[in-house]
């Protein structure tokens, strides 16, 4: 019979999940049959090994530690806070207590009976549910918010550091008179290994600058001859800013004025100058200045160094929360500036080596997740090299110094740590740079015989992207592939029981589908169980719907959704998963410093869990929705 | 209500009730580890003339209240509403509670503690009405179980750090003793409500 107790419990354990979800007669019938405990501080609700009891224990008010005994110590597993349950795993196994559940502060406990909580669990959907995803207490408290309290704070602060002041110069300050010869100012500015010298006039005032901009433009082009003085082509648009300043006003300067070079004065003397260049070196760890420096990088020393400093500013972004798509818009956009640089000095190397280029265009392709833009951290690398069609003649060579070039390219790539693609999908394998036509008869062949190595093939090279080199190669291939699997309905089948190989993972009281054996035992493989079947299912359904040109996954959702507005909601939903699916991978892989494929299970959080498990969800209804579609229960 | 008149030769008239109270009270019979906590609401503070209105106990068994066996019982005082008593329309009020002929209660109440220690706040007054209830209803009977008093509980556990500690009434009502220990009351002024208060008070003291 309801009483005012009972009441008065149901009236609390509702505002708490997995209460919330629980209709008013299982609160009340479950209310009516609790049991009040209360512990003084220092005592234990349960022991470790103690026989599980037939409660599930609800702390309604105090701090309730749960513990572990390893080696005699005790180590903290998690801190349950009011509103959560504990003693789950013993109530769903049946098994004596792995953990102690030490009170920490005294504290006052609901415990419900098995009897009927369990028949609540078993039929209510979601506090299975509840249970599946681990939100209970009993689990390590790890996951976002913990995971950077350990990181280096001075160096995660240290590339937003617009505010930093500019305390000294790293050039010595060159002075010329203005009558001095462009010749000996050069040569001056070559010995000291300066970027900028100053001019001055008879009374040693500074009127002008010049720079190696200026010798380019000015002096290499013709117009001036290196006998004429530096005044004639110093620029006198000569702005001064004092030292000391923090850096943002230098920059807001050289963007206002729109010069690259500052006059830097103390007390009224001109002590140096200031280049774009060498402000942006200050800032090392902010994305646009690691692009600008990949992007001026001289050889590929620099251009590996400057690409280091990208898991610095990573580390902060997924920290801060900042939205997965922006950071991978960003590390994309870097990447392929690194790519674009690495095909430079490559093709500047085979000059120099006498290599002859052939008279022939060609285009650099990014695969997989690279060419889906979703690249947060170093994977493997996968590309591949489209040239223009030669007659037979000239094939064997033309292919020959395109291998050459991807050979030097891919391992620029390698020393900016992308390691090498072990099953050798990368540009410097004959079988991956080919001609337009040898292209168009691969992918020809996948559609038309689509055999398991086909499918595979299929997922990372449809995902392909230009990066640099001619882009009109990648459009023939676009439209070659739109037409064929117009064509060849039937590859679609195929590719869609691909994508629903593996499940969703959403099994009850197995919390979530670890991996059963290997190096990964214990571990939940998010790559393949995740992040994959999302993939997977978006590249297929659009390409059914005849688009070939977008690879990103959440903007294929996105497309989708607005293609199918009586999906729209589960395509967006599905979308949003990924994104969050993405950003924990990157995270994880920063914490452990892997590739964050392989999840442990018990270290994840409580939210983390719950939020991972509800973007499994859509990975779920997707599965369903094209096995319908795609009558994949009629197709074998 | 079962009446066996016949079976108890030494103390005919008792209902059954009674006599298993005085049964299990006996000396010998082994004690219940349990303590039932309870609280009364009546209409006055004067023993001798207060109407008992109804009776709430909870049974404390080591650290812990089982709602299961809960006792609340309204009794039906013949004049509902006439006196205007705030709790009798309180009572009322809600409609559900089905009110009960006094012996009935009594005789429940009984059956409910056995020979538990009672546990009651200011449990003088408490004590004091049941057995005037249970005299003018059966005569000859009155509660034998071993009584604790949270009120008294409270000052000697004051009195233990602090021998000369000064006593006022007014820190051991049973609001200020739920402010002191952070006990969330729960709903004063309900004979269930005030016993589940004074029993965690007194889990927090014991």
């Amino acid at each position: 019979m309801a009483n005012i107790i009972s009441s008065k419990i149901a009236d609390f354990i509702v505002r708490f999940p997995p209460f919330d979800s629980l209709k008013t007669d299982e609160i009340s019938s479950l209310s009516e049959e609790a049991e009040v405990l209360y512990f003084k501080k220092g005592e234990s609700v349960f022991k470790h090994k103690e026989k599980a009891r037939p409660f599930i224990y609800f702390l309604k008010e105090g701090q309730v530690l749960l513990r572990e005994t390893v080696d005699a110590q005790k180590k903290l597993i998690d801190i349950c806070d009011e509103g959560e349950l504990f003693g789950v795993r013993a109530m769903l196994t049946g098994n004596p207590y792995v953990f102690e559940a030490f009170c920490q502060e005294e504290s006052l406990v609901y415990a419900f009976p098995l009897s009927v909580f369990k028949p609540i669990v078993e039929s209510n959907n979601n506090v299975s549910l509840f249970f599946a995803s681990g939100l209970a207490s009993g689990q390590k408290p790890t996951g976002l918010n913990t995971l950077y309290r350990q990181s280096d704070p001075d160096k995660v602060s240290d590339f937003l550091s617009w505010q930093k002041p500019l305390e000294e110069l790293s050039e010595p300050l060159l002075l010329v008179k203005s009558n001095t010869t462009i010749k000996s100012a050069a040569l001056e500015m070559t010995a000291k290994a300066s970027n900028g010298i100053v001019v001055t006039n008879e009374e040693g005032k500074a009127v002008g600058i010049v720079t190696d901009t200026d010798f380019r433009a000015k002096v290499a082009g013709g117009t001036f001859s290196i006998e004429d003085p530096v005044s004639t082509i110093m620029s006198t648009n000569l702005i001064a800013k004092q030292l000391g300043l923090p850096l943002a006003e230098y920059l807001i300067s050289m963007l206002k004025h729109n010069i690259k070079h500052l006059l830097i004065t103390k007390e009224e003397e001109v002590v140096g100058v200031f280049s774009q260049q060498t402000l942006f070196s200050h800032l090392q760890f902010n994305p646009f200045s690691i692009l600008y420096n990949i992007e001026s990088a001289e050889n590929v020393e620099k251009l590996c160094f400057h690409r280091n400093n990208v898991d610095h500013f990573l580390r902060y972004y997924l920290e801060q929360n900042i939205k997965t798509a922006v950071i991978s818009q960003l590390i994309t956009t870097i990447n392929d500036a690194l790519i674009k640089k690495a095909i430079q000095f490559s093709l500047a190397a085979l000059d120099e080596e006498k290599y002859y280029r052939p008279d022939v265009p060609f285009a650099w392709i990014s695969l997989g997740s690279e060419g889906r833009e979703e690249q947060l951290l170093r994977t493997d690398q996968d590309n591949a090299l489209i040239f223009g069609n030669v007659n037979a003649a000239q094939l064997n060579y033309t292919r020959e110094y395109f291998i050459q070039l991807a050979r030097r390219v891919n391992g620029i790539l390698f020393q900016a740590g992308f390691a090498y693609c072990p099953a050798n999908m990368m540009a410097r394998n004959p079988d991956w740079c080919l001609s337009i036509s040898e292209w168009k008869n691969r992918f020809e062949g996948w559609i038309h015989s689509p055999e398991k190595e086909a499918l595979l093939l299929s997922t990372i090279f449809f995902d392909y992207r230009y990066i640099y080199g001619e882009e009109e190669l990648v459009q023939m291939l676009n439209s070659f592939l739109k037409n064929e699997v117009q064509s060849h309905k039937i590859f679609l089948n195929f590719l869609a029981k691909n994508a629903t190989k593996n499940p969703a993972p959403l099994s009850f009281f197995k919390n979530f589908v670890v991996e059963r054996s290997g190096v990964h035992k214990e571990e939940f493989d998010l790559k393949a169980r995740a992040l994959m079947p999302l993939t997977d299912i978006a590249r297929v359904l659009c390409l059914e719907a005849g688009n070939v040109t977008i690879k990103n996954t959440v903007e294929r959702y996105r497309f989708l959704a607005e293609q199918d507005k009586s999906r729209k909601e589960l395509y967006l939903q599905a979308a949003q998963a990924y994104e969050f699916l993405m950003h924990f991978r990157a995270s994880e892989g920063i914490r452990n410093n892997d590739s964050g494929r392989f999840i442990l299970i018990k270290q994840i959080s409580k939210f983390d869990r719950q939020v991972l498990r509800n973007s499994f969800e859509p990975i779920n209804e997707l599965q369903q929705m094209i096995e319908l579609r795609f009558q994949l229960n009629y197709f074998s | 209500m079962k009446f066996n008149f016949w079976r108890n030769s030494k103390k005919t008239n008792y209902p059954e009730e009674i006599t298993n109270y005085f049964a299990v009270n006996k000396p010998g019979v082994e004690a219940d580890t349990s303590y039932v906590v309870f609280d009364t609401e009546s209409s006055s503070l004067t023993i001798s003339s207060a109407q008992l209105l109804s009776i709430g106990a909870v049974k404390v068994k080591d650290n812990s209240i089982a709602l299961r066996e809960t006792f609340e019982c309204f009794i039906h005082t013949g004049k509902s509403g006439v006196k205007g008593n705030v709790h009798i329309h309180e009572i009322m009020a809600t409609g559900k509670e089905e009110k009960k002929e006094v012996k009935e209660a009594l005789l429940e109440f009984l059956d409910f503690i056995g020979n538990a220690v009672l546990v009651a706040h200011h449990a003088k007054h408490d004590v004091g009405l049941i057995n005037r209830y249970l005299s003018e209803n059966f005569p000859g009977v009155r509660l034998v179980n071993q009584v604790i008093d949270t009120a008294n509980l409270a000052i000697e556990n004051d009195r233990k750090k602090d021998t000369s500690i000064k006593i006022e009434p007014e820190n051991y009502s049973l609001d200020a003793l739920l402010k002191r220990y952070s006990i969330e009351a729960l709903e004063r002024h309900t004979a269930l409500g005030d016993a589940f208060s004074t029993a965690l008070l007194f889990l927090k003291m014991k």
